[in-house]
Parts: C-alpha cells; structure tokens; sequence
C-alpha cells in the first residue's frame, strides 16, 4: 500500500548534483536544521525506533486491518503514540486511516480515475449518499430527467465540466512549479511529481467546483504525494474539505474564506487570553493574526514552516483536527514571547513569520502545544464568532443574490 | 530643528496571480532574483531604508497573495497604505487587463480619505521573456490606461534582470511620501522632498 516516493537510505533514479536532506529538499547552504535532528543517531536510538516500528506494525496490522479494532480498545495508546509521531515509514498508510479517507476510496473504486481523465463518473449516484453538499452531484440528480438517456445527460455535464474548470485549470499551471519548488520531487518540470500535483488538483478542482483551486491547497496535495499515490492523496484531500472524520475544512477555501477568517477571530481572542501581556503588545502595535497566521490555517504548517516539524504536526491535526494548529500557534508565541513583547512593529512582522531553529524543534514544541488546553474556549469563541458576524454574513448573501 | 524620527511608508503590492509581485519586492530589498519562489498565501512583508535628500524613511512594503479569493483577507493589509503598486505581466492580457479591478478593490478596502488623489504606481513586469516577443501588452495602450486613471506613474520593469526596479520603488516612495499628511511628517522647512510642486506628483517621477 506504501507508495512512498523518495527513498531515504538509496540512491533514487533521479540523480541530483545538489545534496538533498532526508525528505528529498535541497539543502540550504548555510541550514542544515531538519538533519540536524536526526543525522547523528545513535545505535540505542535506532533501535528504539525499530521498537516503534514494530509496535505500530501490530497496532495497523496488514494493510491497515486490525486498525479500527485497536482504536476502539485502546484509543488513548492510539492517541498517545501519535503524539509521539508516526514512524515515516508508515505514515502515509496510517494518514489515510486516521483520515477516514481510506474508506472514501475503498467505498468509491475508479471514482478518483474519472475525475482525473475529466470523464464523469459512472459511480455519481453511489457518492451521493457518501459526501454531501457537492454541487456536481445535486447537479446530475437534477438533470437527469431531462434528458432521454443516463449517457446524454452524462455527456452533457462531461462538457460542462471541461468548460467550467478551465478557470481553476491556468491557476493550478501557474503554481505547480511554485509548490515546494525545492523538493526534489517537485522540481522537475512536468516531472512526474508536478505531474501529480497538477493531477489531484485538477481532480479535486472538477470533484468540488464551490471550492476549485485555492492557492494553498497545492502544499496539502504536495505534502500528501511524499507519502501516497495521487488516489489516496485525493481521497484524503477530500476527506478533509468535506470533514470525513473531523470538521470540514472547506470553509479555508470558499469564497470570502469564511473559516479563515472564524480562526483567526479565535486566535486573536486565544492569544489576549493566554498571553494577555502578548496580545496587549500586538493590539498596541497593530498586529493583526491576518499577517502571519493565515498561512497556518490555510496549509496546516506546510507552507514555510521545517518539514520535519510540519509532518508531526500533521500526525496530530488528522488525527485531533484544527485545534492542534491553534494550540502549536499558541505554543509558538508562548515560546517566544519574552523576545516578541520587546519588538516594534516591522521586527515583530518579522520574528512572526521566521521562529528560531530551537523554537521549531517538535520535541520541545509540541509538548508545551498538548498541555495547552483550547477546546473549551474554541468553542465558545466559535459561537460568539456566529453571532457577531451571522447577521453581516447573511446581509452579504443576500446583496449577492 | 526636525526631529531624526525615521518615518515609516507603507506600500502594498497588488495584482494577478504570477505577475512577480514578490519578485519585485526581493529584487528591490534584497537585490535577488530566484526561479524558486512559492506561491504567496496571505501576505508577505519586506522592509527597506530609503533616503531622500538627507532623511531616512522606512519603507514597509506588502505582498500580496495574487488569487482573487484572498482579497477577502487583504482589509488589514490595505488600510493605511500611503501608495498602491498595481502589476501586471505583459505577455498576459488578462493580468492588463484586471489592473482597473485591482485599483477599485483597493479604493473600496482601504478608503483612502482622497481616493481621486490616491497614489498608484503601476509596473508591467517580465519585459525580459523572450526577448519580448511574448509581449501583449504595448507600452503605448498601458501608458494610455494609466493616462486615463489621472496620470498614474508607468514603468517597464524586469524582476528577473533587476531592470527599471530601483527607478520604480524610487518613484513608488516618493508618491508614498506625498501621500503623507502634512502634520505626520517631520519636515525641515528647508527640504523640498518632492522636488518639485504637490501637484506635480504624478508626473514627477514618470521616466
């Protein structure tokens, strides 16, 4: 089931002149941080990692069968050892559990194919009692009766669909060769990474025309291809816009962006809350959460933050969903903040968007991120987010309409 | 005697999606150019001293995510702009002829208290592709845009060769400067920074 693409330990097909770090990204010259973790292991080292290995072997069991059973028996072990990080050898599988996004595809086979060759799919009917919402779907059921047979009406909304996603397609080309562009991987131009890339986007873009592309997405999907094949990365793409396991996530990517705008609100609110001596320098420096922690909701850590940093926080949010972004956010700021309530604006701006090596360390990090307890509180700062803006939200549909 | 309070300039930087509005900027303050640049999400922010005439400024310069649906976030990053940089790519129509979206987008975002007076600056970026045999966009019909929308400041610039920026952000912090109430501005009556009359400001700096 493993379709990992960049081997660790060999050397791949593709040779590279320039030296790679152990996820495939060339080498910054004068940073050497995400090896830094990991390069000098020792023997003891290694092998508590295979003890790890094998430890999750037998929790997943062959392919990802005894899973479930051991979720519902022990889900604190479960809960616990992925707090720990899954072993990168198993990550891609374990995702696609975690994600619900296994049982998307199991229960759609060839569904992903259609969407990626732009044909429709034969199984539309099947999906729709899977995900809702999806405006493709309501769209066949509504036009089938006009039509004298399944296949023209079929035809029909094929065409339909080549033409509208045009728009997202020139989109999804302008910024595949911007996603992760020092992957190796993804540098080859119309590699089969890019190839890839531009594949699940495409699909999804067809798969959800509300949302489409959105810039940003492409470093979910690029995250998703280290670790799987293009079926399961759209699948587990979907699982999450469409909030298979946890809350959808489309909310980032629809028009006005309307979650992202919700989180932030929850975020300004948290920081004056947990670090109120924080939020009150911001509040007097101007600095708004739009500036630098938008980019954390919208690609879950992804987009500039090390790798290695970034896939567990990853094991945690498909696991736990958004609020460990929220509280990695938090533990940020709380790490920082005796140097961030020093600075005036632009430096502040600056050490915003560029935390110090030593803060990104995940074993540091993300404890201090677990033992701050959100959930509460987003939930109510949710609510009074809704009645705030459920007014402005609705008057605004309407002036659309 | 004016006080050395360094003052602070705020630029944003709009338009389509890959016309290399980042570029520009890196280009600009750190004199760099990379094929390798991601896709901005949200927002990114440079800064970079200029002096005019014996006085230092602070130009705070906002980058800007290209795809329309992040406009929506862009409200923090217009209000308080003192000038607005509107790019587009020659070798891409559309990129053209979107710059009357870009303006009006941010007239109605930020609200400036003279929008009529406002000033744009506008750059046609990646003149260096192909030899400009790609191009699409003449300077004569970008000119005449810029003419029609009173007198915006053009220029032709190359991110990538580091052509024309310099003269470009040079003309974009003056026009900036201009926009500046009187009473904020810690002016030695002596120095003319505009070099020239207030009225004059948008053709001041057109090269």
């Amino acid at each position: 089931m493993e379709k990992k693409r960049i081997d660790d330990y060999e050397p791949g097909p593709v040779p590279s002149p320039r030296a790679l770090d152990r996820f495939g990204f060339v080498k910054q010259e004068h940073n050497n941080s995400s090896d830094a973790f990991t390069k000098s292991r020792s023997a003891s080292e290694y092998e508590r990692d295979e003890r790890r290995v094998r430890k999750w072997r037998k929790m997943i069991g062959v392919g990802g069968s005894d899973w479930k059973h051991y979720v519902r028996r022990k889900p604190h072990v479960v809960k616990r050892r992925i707090r720990k990080g899954i072993p990168d050898c198993l990550r891609g599988l374990v995702w696609q559990l975690i994600s619900g996004s296994r049982d998307l595809l199991l229960m759609n086979p060839g569904v992903y194919e259609c969407f990626d060759r732009w044909l429709l799919p034969k199984y539309v009917p099947i999906m729709l009692f899977l995900i809702h919402g999806d405006s493709l779907q309501i769209l066949s059921v509504l036009l089938l009766p006009r039509y004298s047979s399944a296949q023209e009406a079929l035809f029909f909304m094929q065409q339909l669909v080549i033409y509208e996603t045009s728009a997202s397609e020139l989109d999804i080309i302008r910024d595949i060769s911007r996603t992760f562009p020092s992957h190796v991987f993804f540098q080859q131009r119309h590699g089969p990474g890019q190839r890839s890339l531009y594949n699940v986007l495409k699909a999804y873009s067809v798969y959800d025309r509300d949302v489409g592309y959105v810039q940003g997405m492409g470093f979910l999907a690029g995250l998703l291809l280290l670790y799987m094949s293009e079926e399961d990365a759209f699948w587990l793409l979907v699982a999450l816009l469409k909030g298979a396991v946890h809350a959808p996530m489309e909310g980032l990517y629809l028009v006005g962006l309307p979650l992202v705008q919700q989180y932030l609100f929850q975020f300004e609110q948290l920081v004056r809350e947990f670090l109120p001596k924080l939020g009150e320098h911001f509040t007097q420096e101007m600095i708004n959460p739009s500036m630098y922690a938008s980019q954390w909701f919208i690609t879950v850590f992804s987009y500039s933050f090390p790798f290695h940093l970034a896939l567990r926080i990853w094991d945690v949010f498909l696991s736990e969903g958004v609020k460990i972004v929220f509280k990695v956010g938090l533990a940020l700021l709380k790490y920082c903040h005796d140097d961030l309530v020093k600075l005036p604006f632009e430096k502040l701006i600056q050490a915003l968007r560029n935390f110090p090596e030593d803060a990104m360390d995940p074993d540091t990090l993300l404890p201090m991120a677990y033992s701050i307890k959100v959930s509460k509180r987003l939930e109510e700062l949710k609510l009074e987010y809704e009645k705030n803006n459920g007014k402005l939200v609705r008057s605004a549909e309407l002036g659309r309409k | 005697m004016a006080t050395r309070r360094r003052m602070l300039l705020k630029v944003i930087i709009l338009g389509d999606s890959g016309v290399g509005k980042t570029s520009l900027m890196n280009q600009y303050v750190n004199r760099k150019f990379s094929n390798q640049y991601k896709a901005t999400i949200g927002a990114d922010f440079l800064t970079k001293e200029v002096q005019f005439e014996d006085r230092l400024f602070t130009l705070q310069i906002w980058d800007t995510a290209g795809q329309e649906r992040f406009q929506s976030l862009g409200v923090a990053f217009y209000r308080g702009a003192d000038c607005c940089v509107l790019v587009y790519d020659v070798n891409v129509m559309k990129s053209f002829e979107n710059l009357n979206n870009w303006r009006e987008e941010f007239l109605i975002q930020a609200s400036p208290s003279d929008p009529e007076n406002f000033p744009f600056v506008v750059l046609g970026n990646k003149v260096d592709v192909d030899g400009g045999n790609s191009r699409v966009v003449s300077e004569k019909k970008a000119k005449a845009w810029c003419a029609s929308k009173g007198n915006i400041p053009y220029f032709e610039t190359s991110a990538k060769e580091g052509f024309n920026v310099d003269a470009a952000f040079e003309c974009i912090a003056k026009n900036a400067l201009k926009n500046e109430p009187e009473e904020e501005i810690y002016l030695p009556d002596t120095i003319d920074v505009a070099g020239g009359g207030r009225q004059q400001r948008s053709t001041g700096c057109e090269c």
